[in-house]
Protein backbone atom coordinates (compact mmCIF):
# COMPACT_ATOMS: atom_id res chain seq x y z
CA UNK A 1 0.00 0.00 0.00
CA UNK A 2 1.47 3.33 -0.98
CA UNK A 3 1.68 6.29 1.38
CA UNK A 4 -1.48 8.32 1.60
CA UNK A 5 -3.66 5.55 0.19
CA UNK A 6 -6.87 5.05 2.10
CA UNK A 7 -7.18 1.48 3.26
CA UNK A 8 -10.79 0.45 3.62
CA UNK A 9 -11.22 -2.64 5.72
CA UNK A 10 -14.54 -4.40 6.06
CA UNK A 11 -15.59 -5.26 9.63
CA UNK A 12 -15.63 -8.98 8.87
CA UNK A 13 -12.05 -8.72 7.65
CA UNK A 14 -11.04 -7.08 10.90
CA UNK A 15 -12.68 -9.95 12.76
CA UNK A 16 -10.86 -12.43 10.53
CA UNK A 17 -7.56 -10.69 11.20
CA UNK A 18 -8.13 -10.77 14.93
CA UNK A 19 -8.96 -14.47 14.78
CA UNK A 20 -5.85 -15.24 12.78
CA UNK A 21 -3.67 -13.32 15.23
CA UNK A 22 -5.31 -14.98 18.22
CA UNK A 23 -4.82 -18.42 16.66
CA UNK A 24 -1.16 -17.75 15.91
CA UNK A 25 -0.44 -16.48 19.42
CA UNK A 26 -2.34 -19.41 20.93
CA UNK A 27 -0.31 -21.86 18.84
CA UNK A 28 2.92 -20.23 19.99
CA UNK A 29 1.86 -20.57 23.64
CA UNK A 30 0.80 -24.19 23.15
CA UNK A 31 4.13 -24.85 21.47
CA UNK A 32 6.08 -23.36 24.36
CA UNK A 33 4.21 -25.51 26.87
CA UNK A 34 4.67 -28.53 24.61
CA UNK A 35 8.42 -28.00 24.34
CA UNK A 36 8.76 -27.45 28.08
CA UNK A 37 6.94 -30.68 28.85
CA UNK A 38 8.82 -32.62 26.17
CA UNK A 39 12.10 -31.19 27.43
CA UNK A 40 11.29 -32.30 30.93
CA UNK A 41 10.84 -35.89 29.78
CA UNK A 42 13.62 -35.79 27.19
CA UNK A 43 16.04 -37.89 29.23
CA UNK A 44 13.40 -40.57 29.77
CA UNK A 45 13.09 -41.23 26.09
CA UNK A 46 14.91 -44.24 24.76
CA UNK A 47 17.75 -42.98 22.66
CA UNK A 48 17.05 -45.15 19.68
CA UNK A 49 14.07 -46.17 17.66
CA UNK A 50 15.20 -47.25 14.24
CA UNK A 51 12.34 -49.63 13.81
CA UNK A 52 11.24 -52.07 12.67
CA UNK A 53 14.40 -54.02 13.22
CA UNK A 54 14.43 -57.59 12.01
CA UNK A 55 16.44 -60.68 12.71
CA UNK A 56 19.95 -60.01 11.52
CA UNK A 57 19.89 -56.33 12.41
CA UNK A 58 22.17 -54.75 14.91
CA UNK A 59 21.01 -51.55 16.53
CA UNK A 60 23.63 -49.08 17.58
CA UNK A 61 22.53 -46.69 20.27
CA UNK A 62 23.88 -43.31 21.25
CA UNK A 63 24.42 -43.65 24.97
CA UNK A 64 26.23 -40.38 25.51
CA UNK A 65 23.61 -38.83 27.72
CA UNK A 66 24.34 -38.44 31.43
CA UNK A 67 21.37 -40.64 32.23
CA UNK A 68 23.01 -43.56 30.46
CA UNK A 69 26.47 -42.77 31.62
CA UNK A 70 26.29 -42.74 35.37
CA UNK A 71 28.24 -45.73 36.58
CA UNK A 72 27.31 -48.00 33.74
CA UNK A 73 29.18 -51.07 32.69
CA UNK A 74 26.86 -52.84 30.30
CA UNK A 75 23.50 -51.86 29.01
CA UNK A 76 20.40 -53.91 28.59
CA UNK A 77 17.73 -53.21 26.03
CA UNK A 78 14.18 -54.26 26.70
CA UNK A 79 12.59 -55.16 23.43
CA UNK A 80 9.04 -56.01 22.48
CA UNK A 81 8.45 -57.95 19.33
CA UNK A 82 5.62 -58.32 16.86
CA UNK A 83 4.90 -61.74 18.34
CA UNK A 84 4.28 -60.16 21.72
CA UNK A 85 7.46 -61.41 23.29
CA UNK A 86 9.58 -59.31 25.63
CA UNK A 87 13.31 -59.83 25.25
CA UNK A 88 16.28 -58.52 27.13
CA UNK A 89 19.41 -57.97 25.09
CA UNK A 90 22.82 -57.15 26.48
CA UNK A 91 24.90 -54.57 24.63
CA UNK A 92 28.27 -55.51 23.24
CA UNK A 93 30.26 -52.63 24.71
CA UNK A 94 30.57 -50.89 28.00
CA UNK A 95 30.00 -47.18 28.22
CA UNK A 96 33.05 -44.98 28.78
CA UNK A 97 32.99 -42.37 31.51
CA UNK A 98 33.26 -39.53 29.02
CA UNK A 99 33.12 -38.87 25.31
CA UNK A 100 30.71 -40.19 22.76
CA UNK A 101 29.58 -43.75 23.09
CA UNK A 102 27.75 -46.31 21.09
CA UNK A 103 26.28 -49.47 22.43
CA UNK A 104 25.31 -52.07 19.88
CA UNK A 105 22.56 -54.59 20.34
CA UNK A 106 22.54 -57.77 18.34
CA UNK A 107 19.12 -59.14 17.48
CA UNK A 108 20.19 -61.96 15.24
CA UNK A 109 20.03 -64.87 17.70
CA UNK A 110 16.77 -63.77 19.28
CA UNK A 111 14.26 -63.01 16.56
CA UNK A 112 12.39 -65.38 14.33
CA UNK A 113 12.68 -64.67 10.63
CA UNK A 114 9.14 -63.30 10.42
CA UNK A 115 9.30 -61.40 13.68
CA UNK A 116 10.30 -57.77 14.12
CA UNK A 117 10.89 -55.36 16.95
CA UNK A 118 8.02 -53.06 17.82
CA UNK A 119 9.53 -51.22 20.75
CA UNK A 120 12.98 -50.78 22.09
CA UNK A 121 14.13 -49.20 25.32
CA UNK A 122 17.60 -49.02 26.80
CA UNK A 123 17.68 -49.73 30.52
CA UNK A 124 20.34 -48.79 32.99
CA UNK B 1 -1.58 -54.00 11.69
CA UNK B 2 -0.13 -51.41 9.36
CA UNK B 3 2.97 -52.70 7.66
CA UNK B 4 6.01 -50.85 6.42
CA UNK B 5 4.84 -51.26 2.86
CA UNK B 6 1.44 -49.83 3.81
CA UNK B 7 3.15 -46.80 5.28
CA UNK B 8 5.17 -46.21 2.15
CA UNK B 9 2.10 -46.55 -0.07
CA UNK B 10 0.12 -44.15 2.12
CA UNK B 11 2.99 -41.69 2.07
CA UNK B 12 3.30 -41.85 -1.69
CA UNK B 13 -0.45 -41.54 -2.26
CA UNK B 14 -0.67 -38.57 0.12
CA UNK B 15 2.22 -36.84 -1.58
CA UNK B 16 0.77 -37.34 -5.03
CA UNK B 17 -2.67 -36.24 -3.82
CA UNK B 18 -1.27 -32.99 -2.43
CA UNK B 19 0.62 -32.37 -5.65
CA UNK B 20 -2.51 -32.97 -7.71
CA UNK B 21 -4.48 -30.66 -5.43
CA UNK B 22 -1.93 -27.90 -5.98
CA UNK B 23 -2.04 -28.45 -9.74
CA UNK B 24 -5.83 -28.31 -9.63
CA UNK B 25 -5.67 -25.08 -7.67
CA UNK B 26 -3.27 -23.45 -10.10
CA UNK B 27 -5.25 -24.50 -13.16
CA UNK B 28 -8.80 -23.94 -11.94
CA UNK B 29 -8.82 -21.66 -8.92
CA UNK B 30 -5.87 -19.29 -9.10
CA UNK B 31 -6.32 -15.73 -10.27
CA UNK B 32 -5.27 -15.72 -13.95
CA UNK B 33 -2.84 -12.83 -13.48
CA UNK B 34 -0.96 -14.78 -10.82
CA UNK B 35 -1.07 -18.15 -12.51
CA UNK B 36 2.31 -17.87 -14.27
CA UNK B 37 3.95 -16.99 -10.96
CA UNK B 38 2.35 -20.01 -9.31
CA UNK B 39 3.63 -22.30 -12.06
CA UNK B 40 7.07 -20.79 -11.62
CA UNK B 41 6.96 -21.37 -7.86
CA UNK B 42 5.80 -24.94 -8.38
CA UNK B 43 8.60 -25.75 -10.81
CA UNK B 44 11.21 -23.87 -8.79
CA UNK B 45 10.50 -25.78 -5.60
CA UNK B 46 10.39 -29.09 -7.38
CA UNK B 47 13.77 -28.46 -8.95
CA UNK B 48 15.30 -27.08 -5.76
CA UNK B 49 13.79 -29.94 -3.77
CA UNK B 50 15.47 -32.56 -5.92
CA UNK B 51 18.81 -30.79 -5.84
CA UNK B 52 18.56 -30.17 -2.11
CA UNK B 53 17.66 -33.77 -1.36
CA UNK B 54 20.44 -35.21 -3.45
CA UNK B 55 22.96 -32.79 -1.95
CA UNK B 56 21.93 -33.21 1.64
CA UNK B 57 21.55 -36.97 1.56
CA UNK B 58 23.96 -38.27 -1.02
CA UNK B 59 26.58 -35.64 -1.85
CA UNK B 60 27.13 -33.69 1.35
CA UNK B 61 26.38 -36.73 3.49
CA UNK B 62 24.93 -34.40 6.03
CA UNK B 63 22.99 -36.56 8.37
CA UNK B 64 20.15 -34.13 8.33
CA UNK B 65 16.81 -35.69 8.96
CA UNK B 66 14.62 -35.62 5.98
CA UNK B 67 11.68 -37.38 4.47
CA UNK B 68 14.13 -39.44 2.46
CA UNK B 69 15.55 -40.62 5.75
CA UNK B 70 12.06 -41.33 6.98
CA UNK B 71 11.48 -43.42 3.88
CA UNK B 72 14.71 -45.19 4.54
CA UNK B 73 13.71 -45.78 8.09
CA UNK B 74 10.44 -47.46 7.29
CA UNK B 75 11.39 -48.98 3.99
CA UNK B 76 14.95 -50.10 4.55
CA UNK B 77 16.03 -48.21 1.44
CA UNK B 78 15.70 -44.68 0.16
CA UNK B 79 13.71 -45.81 -2.78
CA UNK B 80 10.82 -43.46 -3.48
CA UNK B 81 11.91 -41.10 -6.22
CA UNK B 82 8.95 -38.92 -5.45
CA UNK B 83 10.35 -37.99 -2.05
CA UNK B 84 11.10 -34.36 -3.06
CA UNK B 85 7.44 -33.93 -4.00
CA UNK B 86 6.98 -33.25 -0.31
CA UNK B 87 8.32 -29.75 -0.99
CA UNK B 88 5.10 -29.09 -2.87
CA UNK B 89 3.39 -29.55 0.46
CA UNK B 90 6.05 -27.96 2.65
CA UNK B 91 6.97 -24.88 0.66
CA UNK B 92 4.63 -24.38 -2.31
CA UNK B 93 1.38 -24.65 -0.38
CA UNK B 94 2.19 -21.93 2.18
CA UNK B 95 3.60 -19.65 -0.53
CA UNK B 96 0.49 -20.05 -2.68
CA UNK B 97 -1.83 -19.50 0.27
CA UNK B 98 0.00 -16.34 1.30
CA UNK B 99 0.00 -14.99 -2.25
CA UNK B 100 -3.55 -16.05 -3.13
CA UNK B 101 -4.92 -14.27 -0.05
CA UNK B 102 -2.33 -11.53 -0.11
CA UNK B 103 -4.70 -8.56 -0.33
CA UNK B 104 -7.15 -10.03 2.15
CA UNK B 105 -4.38 -10.80 4.65
CA UNK B 106 -2.90 -7.33 4.21
CA UNK B 107 -6.24 -5.73 5.00
CA UNK B 108 -7.16 -8.09 7.82
CA UNK B 109 -3.81 -8.24 9.59
CA UNK B 110 -3.01 -4.55 9.24
CA UNK B 111 0.35 -2.84 9.14
CA UNK B 112 2.38 -5.79 10.44
CA UNK B 113 0.76 -8.35 8.14
CA UNK B 114 4.04 -9.69 6.81
CA UNK B 115 5.27 -10.47 10.32
CA UNK B 116 2.11 -12.39 11.11
CA UNK B 117 2.48 -14.28 7.85
CA UNK B 118 6.08 -15.15 8.69
CA UNK B 119 4.97 -16.33 12.12
CA UNK B 120 2.44 -18.50 10.29
CA UNK B 121 5.25 -19.98 8.19
CA UNK B 122 7.22 -20.73 11.31
CA UNK B 123 4.29 -22.48 12.94
CA UNK B 124 3.63 -24.35 9.72
CA UNK B 125 7.21 -25.63 9.86
CA UNK B 126 6.75 -26.71 13.46
CA UNK B 127 3.54 -28.43 12.51
CA UNK B 128 5.31 -30.34 9.78
CA UNK B 129 8.08 -31.47 12.06
CA UNK B 130 6.03 -32.35 15.10
CA UNK B 131 2.37 -32.82 14.55
CA UNK B 132 2.38 -34.27 11.07
CA UNK B 133 4.14 -37.35 12.27
CA UNK B 134 3.33 -39.27 15.39
CA UNK B 135 5.45 -38.71 18.46
CA UNK B 136 7.46 -41.85 18.20
CA UNK B 137 9.12 -41.27 14.81
CA UNK B 138 9.71 -37.63 15.68
CA UNK B 139 12.02 -38.48 18.54
CA UNK B 140 13.89 -40.99 16.44
CA UNK B 141 14.06 -38.47 13.66
CA UNK B 142 15.87 -35.89 15.75
CA UNK B 143 18.47 -38.33 16.93
CA UNK B 144 20.01 -37.90 13.51
CA UNK B 145 20.45 -34.19 13.98
CA UNK B 146 24.18 -33.67 13.63
CA UNK B 147 24.76 -30.90 16.10
CA UNK B 148 24.89 -30.53 19.83
CA UNK B 149 22.15 -28.01 19.32
CA UNK B 150 20.08 -30.94 18.28
CA UNK B 151 17.19 -30.25 20.55
CA UNK B 152 14.18 -30.50 18.31
CA UNK B 153 13.75 -26.79 17.95
CA UNK B 154 16.30 -26.64 15.16
CA UNK B 155 14.81 -28.45 12.20
CA UNK B 156 11.61 -26.40 11.99
CA UNK B 157 13.73 -23.29 11.65
CA UNK B 158 15.56 -24.89 8.76
CA UNK B 159 12.29 -25.44 6.96
CA UNK B 160 11.15 -21.97 7.93
CA UNK B 161 14.29 -20.49 6.40
CA UNK B 162 13.54 -22.26 3.13
CA UNK B 163 9.92 -21.26 3.22
CA UNK B 164 10.52 -17.61 4.07
CA UNK B 165 13.67 -16.90 2.09
CA UNK B 166 12.16 -17.89 -1.22
CA UNK B 167 8.79 -16.37 -0.38
CA UNK B 168 10.28 -12.88 -0.25
CA UNK B 169 11.39 -13.26 -3.86
CA UNK B 170 7.99 -14.62 -4.92
CA UNK B 171 6.36 -11.65 -3.22
CA UNK B 172 8.71 -9.27 -4.98
CA UNK B 173 7.79 -10.82 -8.32
CA UNK B 174 4.14 -10.27 -7.45
CA UNK B 175 4.94 -6.65 -6.54
CA UNK B 176 6.51 -6.17 -9.95
CA UNK B 177 3.41 -7.54 -11.64
CA UNK B 178 1.21 -5.21 -9.60
CA UNK B 179 3.34 -2.28 -10.69
CA UNK B 180 2.77 -3.24 -14.30
CA UNK B 181 6.15 -4.75 -15.07
CA UNK B 182 5.70 -7.32 -17.79
CA UNK B 183 7.61 -10.46 -16.86
CA UNK B 184 7.60 -13.39 -19.22
CA UNK B 185 7.12 -16.86 -17.81
CA UNK B 186 10.73 -17.72 -18.51
CA UNK B 187 11.87 -14.78 -16.36
CA UNK B 188 9.50 -15.73 -13.59
CA UNK B 189 10.70 -19.33 -13.67
CA UNK B 190 14.38 -18.37 -13.69
CA UNK B 191 14.02 -15.87 -10.84
CA UNK B 192 11.92 -18.26 -8.77
CA UNK B 193 14.35 -21.11 -9.38
CA UNK B 194 17.22 -18.84 -8.38
CA UNK B 195 15.36 -17.89 -5.21
CA UNK B 196 14.71 -21.45 -4.12
CA UNK B 197 18.11 -22.79 -5.11
CA UNK B 198 20.08 -19.92 -3.60
CA UNK B 199 18.10 -20.32 -0.37
CA UNK B 200 18.85 -24.02 -0.34
CA UNK B 201 22.50 -23.40 -1.17
CA UNK B 202 22.92 -20.93 1.70
CA UNK B 203 21.39 -23.42 4.05
CA UNK B 204 23.38 -26.37 2.74
CA UNK B 205 26.67 -24.48 2.99
CA UNK B 206 25.83 -23.28 6.48
CA UNK B 207 25.02 -26.82 7.58
CA UNK B 208 28.17 -28.25 6.03
CA UNK B 209 30.31 -25.50 7.54
CA UNK B 210 28.69 -25.78 10.95
CA UNK B 211 29.27 -29.50 10.81
CA UNK B 212 33.02 -28.90 10.63
CA UNK B 213 33.16 -26.57 13.62
CA UNK B 214 34.63 -28.24 16.69
CA UNK B 215 32.15 -26.33 18.81
CA UNK B 216 29.37 -28.33 17.29
CA UNK B 217 30.47 -31.91 17.77
CA UNK B 218 28.42 -34.29 15.80
CA UNK B 219 26.26 -36.67 17.67
CA UNK B 220 26.77 -40.31 16.75
CA UNK B 221 23.95 -41.48 14.62
CA UNK B 222 22.05 -44.59 15.52
CA UNK B 223 21.57 -46.90 12.64
CA UNK B 224 20.39 -50.32 11.69
CA UNK B 225 23.09 -52.22 9.95
CA UNK B 226 22.59 -55.61 8.48
CA UNK B 227 25.16 -58.17 9.38
CA UNK B 228 24.88 -59.80 6.02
Amino acid sequence: MSAGQVNVVAPEELVLGRRIKTALVALVLVGIVWVLIAGHFWHHLGRITVLPARAGDRIAVDVSSPAHRAGLADLTAVVRTSDGRTLRIQSDVSVPARGEAHAAFDFAPLLQSDEHVTSFKVKK
Amino acid sequence: MITTHDFVVIWECATIAVTLAVLWFIVFRAAPERRPLYWAIFLAWLLAGYIWDVNINFVGHVEYSDHWWMMYRVNGKAEPAIAPFIYIFWEVVPALVALHYRELLNRALGRHAIWWILLGFLLWSFYLDFASTSWHPVWAYYQRWPYKLEYPLTAPFVNDFLCTGAFFVFRKLDDLRQRGVQLRFRELAVRSALATNVTCAILLVSIVVLKQLPLLDRIPIPYVKSQY
